[in-house]
C-alpha cells in the first residue's frame, strides 16, 4: 500500500512519548523521525522530505506557558506547505484548540489539520491515515 | 436588508439574551437539528450560531452547504468539545458570555459586512 511509504516527523521533548509514537506508527508501516525540540525538528524539515507532522504543544516540560509546538506547526504551514500537521497535547485547555484549529487570516488556514488529545493513540492513528489519504 | 443568522439553541435565558444582543439582525430560531435543516433548505442565512449540544448536525451542514459559515457557542468549554467542534467545520467555538456585545463583537469578527 502506498499510504505505508510516508515519512513522519514526531516532535516531543518527552523521551518516552516521541518513542511510543515513533513504535505506533512503525507498527502501522510509516517511516518515522523523531526530534525533542523546534530546532532540531526545523534541522530535519530541512533534510527531508515528510509527508506529516506529529507536534507536542509543550516542548519544555519546566515551562507551563511553552506553546512552541504551534509556532512550529505556524512554521510548517510556512514553510513546508505539502506536510499535514497533527497537533497533540496532554493538557486540557480549548484556548490551545483554538489557535491550533480555528481558521486564520484572509486564506483561512489552520496551524493543524488536526488535534488530538496526547492520550487517544487510537484516534491518532486514525488521523494520520486520514490525513494521509487525502 | 438585514443579515440573517440561524441561532440552533433552546436554551430560553440564551435566546432572550442572543434577541436582544443581536437586535440588529434578523434572527431565525431553531430549537433542534431537524428544523435547523429545514431552516437551511428554506432560507439564506449568513451565519449559524449552534450550541454545542446540537455539534451532529454540523455534520450535516458541512456535508450539503460547504461554504456555511458557524460558530459553536458551549457552557462548558473542553479540549475534546472544542476539537470536535472545529473538526465538524466550525470556525469559532467560544464559551457563552452574557456580556452585551460579546456575542456581537464574535458576529462582526465572522460576519465582514455585518
Amino acid at each position: 500500500m502506498t499510504e505505508k511509504k510516508h515519512r513522519i516527523l514526531v516532535v516531543d521533548d518527552l523521551d518516552d512519548w516521541r518513542k511510543t509514537l515513533r513504535g505506533l506508527l512503525r507498527e502501522e508501516g510509516y517511516k518515522v523521525d523523531i526530534a525533542d525540540s523546534f530546532g532540531k525538528a526545523v534541522t530535519l524539515l530541512r533534510s527531508k522530505k515528510f509527508d506529516l507532522a506529529v507536534l507536542d504543544v509543550r516542548l519544555d516540560e519546566t515551562d507551563e506557558n511553552n506553546t512552541q509546538g504551534l509556532d512550529l506547526a505556524s512554521e510548517i504551514k510556512r514553510r513546508w506547505t505539502s506536510v499535514k500537521t497533527i497537533v497533540i497535547t496532554g493538557y486540557d485547555n480549548p484556548e490551545i484548540v483554538k489557535r491550533a484549529m480555528e481558521p486564520q487570516g484572509s486564506g483561512k488556514k489552520r496551524l493543524a489539520d488536526d488535534f488530538i488529545p496526547k492520550t487517544e493513540t487510537d484516534n491518532l492513528i486514525k488521523s494520520v491515515q486520514s490525513l494521509l489519504k487525502k | 436588508m438585514k443579515v440573517r443568522i440561524l441561532i440552533i439553541d433552546n436554551e430560553p435565558r440564551w435566546l432572550d439574551f442572543v434577541k436582544n444582543d443581536l437586535h440588529k439582525f434578523e434572527i431565525v430560531v431553531a430549537p433542534d437539528a431537524e428544523t435547523a435543516l429545514q431552516e437551511l433548505k428554506k432560507d439564506k442565512f449568513e451565519l449559524v450560531i449552534a450550541s454545542s449540544n446540537n455539534l451532529e448536525v454540523l455534520e450535516t451542514i458541512s456535508k450539503k452547504y460547504s461554504n456555511k459559515r458557524v460558530v459553536v457557542t458551549t457552557v462548558r468549554p473542553s479540549t475534546r468539545e472544542a476539537r470536535d467542534a472545529y473538526r465538524l467545520g466550525a470556525i469559532r467555538y467560544f464559551p457563552k458570555s452574557f456580556n452585551p456585545k460579546d456575542l456581537l463583537n464574535h458576529v462582526k469578527d465572522v460576519i465582514p459586512k455585518a
